[in-house]
């Protein structure tokens, strides 16, 4: 199993900017946060990793495999949620269920046997024969989930997981992730929210204005800020109002 | 005013600026050849009216003139109603709109004068060159175009205040989404009302002079007023007044009919004005419900479609079902199906009322030449259904393309599986219109596989066009389908569709001709028009493929080099 490489990444719009050489290497098996402030530049990251973007610069390796030369074996091989999850509102549930299934060349047997569990785990049991139109925020966004792990991946990517999700749901999605890393997929999140990040991450890394401006273990993350007793939102204020790298980043 | 502006206008300016000129001057080109040959067609017919018999040719234009004018207002009016409750109750920056401290009235004159913009452009633009043709060919002065621009904005007015007052009032009765179906639904069979009206006034008996008492009762039955309580009516008859088309100018005509357009289109706007005050807010408010679909949820339903869709790979099934299913479940667009209904059976008759006899020995020369037209036809039909139901349907994809670029599904296999999707039912229906059109022509075998042949070929290349232009110049923004068949891609693939369609027929004429020739001639068809008519056919075949693979491999192309 192979994690994500990310090398000197970089990327522009026009003239502009957004990742400026960007480079992490997320282990298989780890569950790494992704954070930063809003136009950091989390969901380009985010974007170039499942292929809905090119690069302008630099290699981008998911499962084994580079974005840019085999973007069909990276789909096969990743889930992704983003942070509002548009759906067909003319489906019903299962049939979206269904519909993705077919995507990844599911049987309708393995999706109902796949999607069963998931299904009760975020509640969604009474709601899933009903159009989507009708559903919540929160609700497409379990569906979302829902169908992103359905083809099992090897990596799952999610942009901010827990926005819109109401408290017990967020704790499901928390032991989801848990489990998942347990059962030896990676998972790649990017969130606003520091406190999933530090009671999940492994490990985290933070951009800034297209930039790493730190990486590594929570307790690393202290060290460098020198802010030994600081919370992970502190280290994240600091930094980032900050502006710049702090120290030498720790080799990931 | 100018503030509530200000996006649209911005936004207009931020379109431009990308590829500049390069980006509008194919549409432009493409726009002045539609000009410049409906222009040129209408002249030629006025022309003829006043040529071959003054005084009757004058009433033939008179009466053309309020016919074009009924369509074009029943297109605006169709327009007007649909865009009306979109603009009012579904736009998206309404919301926004609706919570800072905007008074009603402003508000009612800023969605006034956006869908008399979005509503009208079209029509006007499509009506251009009969207005200009009239004038050239009635020698027509500054009086004409004057009365022009009025009778124009006086109709545009009075359209648009109609539709936003219906659609006020709609909604008020029936949640918005319901509103917008059950709108698609009156308008569509308001649209089949006009084409069975227009059927009912029996064009064909203009022809069978024949059929009244004395000559003077056919020009007496010409000359009555076309609906003349319309205010397509009053616009025409001040126009024809102008012009001079009955003889004389009769200013009193021109006061009264005048009158009646500016009274209506104030009276209409004001009215809307008091709607809209009144019954904006509650409307919007119950806009907001939801409502259900039932019978494409059942079961059968679906296992019926996965049968259909089994030859195909799994991932073009799972598109094909989903495509389906999405499409019966949003009443604005099966409800259109009506229409298509009403145009097929108005069709299929006015191949049974044909007055054939009327042409005596010759008959069977304007039957196979009926037949043999009817193959371009067919293909203009296909255009329009292709332009409607097809062409949008990589726009609708919209915001869910996310989850399709993610997958494992090629942008060819998508492509491909709305290229199925549309062709499938749209072969059918157009061989169907081909087969039943001959057999009530009574035509020869050899037509009719000439027909069927063509037909296929047709339909193939119009929906690899439709689906490849789709993709192309996709319209993510766009709030309903029927704003991507108004958009660019919509003008570039009817044009396209129109050019391959009398390419068809110009390469089919000739060893058609040869053999219908031999044929009338008693002599047989022999090898030599058995060799024109297949390389004809092989010719349509090797275009309509080119324009089926080039046009699909362009939008898989475009779209997969699109960031999203």
């Amino acid at each position: 199993m192979s994690g994500i490489v990310l090398t000197d990444l970089t990327k522009s719009y026009g003239a502009f900017p957004v990742l400026r050489g960007i480079s992490l290497n997320v282990e298989p098996g780890e569950l790494f946060g992704f954070l930063g402030p809003n136009g950091a530049g989390k969901t380009t990251t985010i974007k170039i990793m499942t292929s809905l973007l090119l690069p302008s610069g630099g290699r981008v390796e998911v499962a084994g495999y580079d974005v840019v030369e085999d973007p069909y074996e990276v789909k096969r091989r990743v889930g992704f949620v983003p942070d509002r999850p548009f759906l067909y509102d003319k489906l019903t549930g299962s049939e979206f269920l269904e519909f993705v299934g077919h995507l990844y060349d599911l049987s309708p047997a393995t999706v109902r046997d796949r999607s069963h569990d998931l299904i009760e785990l975020f509640d969604l049991g009474e709601w899933i024969d009903e159009l989507v139109e009708a559903y919540s925020h929160g609700m497409r966004q379990k569906l979302a989930m829902t169908s992103a792990l359905l083809h099992e991946p090897e990596i799952i990517i999610i942009d901010e997981p827990t926005v819109g999700l109401d408290p017990r749901s967020q704790n499901r999605m928390k032991t989801l992730l848990s489990n998942l890393t347990a059962k030896g997929h990676t998972v790649f999140l990017s969130t606003h929210t520091l406190e999933i990040a530090e009671a999940l991450c492994t490990r985290v890394a933070i951009i800034h204005r297209g930039e790493i401006i730190a990486r590594g273990t929570i307790d690393e993350l202290r060290r460098e800020a020198r802010r030994e007793e600081s919370s992970l939102e502190e280290i994240f204020l600091g930094l980032t109002e900050g502006g710049g790298p702090v120290g030498e980043p720790t080799p990931v | 005013m100018t503030t509530l502006f200000y996006p649209r206008i911005a936004g207009l300016r931020r379109e431009q600026r990308p590829g500049g000129i390069h980006r509008i001057s194919v549409p432009i080109v493409l726009g002045l050849v539609f000009w410049a040959a409906f222009y040129l067609v209408m002249v030629r017919v006025l022309n003829h009216f006043t040529t071959v018999d003054p005084d009757l040719g004058r009433i033939l234009a008179a009466k053309l003139l309020a016919l074009l004018f009924l369509l074009w207002l029943s297109f605006l009016a169709f327009s007007a109603l649909i865009t009306a409750v979109t603009q009012i109750f579904l736009a998206r920056d309404l919301p926004m709109w609706l919570a800072a401290p905007i008074p009603l009235r402003r508000l009612f004159r800023v969605k006034l004068v956006e869908v008399a913009t979005l509503a009208s452009w079209t029509a006007i633009f499509l009506a251009i060159p009969v207005w200009v043709a009239y004038g050239v060919v009635f020698a027509a002065g500054w009086a004409y175009y004057s009365a022009l621009v009025v009778a124009v904005g006086c109709c545009v007015a009075i359209a648009t205040s109609i539709g936003m007052l219906v659609a006020v009032a709609l909604v008020n009765l029936f949640p918005a989404r319901r509103a917008r179906d059950l709108l698609s639904l009156v308008a569509l069979m308001f649209i089949a009302a006009i084409v069975i009206l227009l059927r009912a006034l029996r064009p064909e008996e203009f022809v069978r002079p024949e059929d009244f008492g004395t000559w003077a009762e056919y020009l007496v039955s010409l000359s009555n007023p076309t609906l003349p309580w319309l205010p397509s009516y009053w616009a025409a008859r001040v126009l024809g007044e102008v012009l001079g088309v009955y003889n004389a100018v009769h200013w009193d005509a021109v006061t009264l009919y005048g009158s009646l357009l500016v009274v209506g289109a104030t009276v209409s706007t004001l009215a809307a004005a008091g709607v809209f005050r009144e019954m904006f807010r509650t409307g919007y408010s119950k806009s907001q419900e939801a409502r259900q679909v039932q019978w494409t949820r059942r079961l059968w339903w679906r296992r019926t479609l996965q049968s259909l869709a089994r030859p195909f790979p799994r991932r073009v099934q799972a598109m094909i079902v989903k495509d389906v299913s999405t499409f019966f479940r949003d009443p604005g667009q099966w409800s259109q199906l009506f229409l298509l209904l009403a145009v097929i059976a108005i069709y299929l008759y006015n191949f049974r009322v044909l007055p054939l006899d009327a042409a005596g020995g010759t008959g069977y020369l304007v039957r196979d030449l009926l037949a043999f037209l009817n193959i371009g036809l067919v293909g203009f039909v296909v255009t329009a259904l292709a332009a409607r139901f097809i062409l949008p349907g990589v726009s609708l994809e919209g915001q869910t393309l996310w989850l399709l670029q993610t997958s494992p599904l090629t942008i060819e296999e998508m492509l491909w599986a709305k290229f199925w999707t549309g062709f499938l039912p749209l072969v059918a229906l157009a061989e169907l219109l081909v087969v039943f059109s001959n057999a009530l022509l009574q035509t020869t075998l050899l037509l009719s596989v000439i027909s069927v042949a063509t037909v296929l070929f047709l339909s193939a290349a119009i929906v690899g066009m439709a689906v490849g232009l789709g993709a192309s110049h996709p319209r993510f923004d766009a709030p309903d389908s029927s704003q991507v068949t108004a958009g660019y891609a919509g003008f570039l693939f009817m044009v396209m569709s129109a050019l391959l369609v009398l390419a068809s027929v110009i390469v089919l004429a000739w060893p058609v001709y040869n053999s219908f020739r031999a044929s009338w001639l008693g002599w047989g068809v022999g090898a030599g028009e058995w060799g024109g008519i297949a390389g004809g056919l092989v010719a349509v075949g090797g275009v309509s493929a080119i324009a089926l693979f080039t046009t699909m491999q362009a939008g898989s192309r475009r779209l997969a080099g699109r960031e999203l």
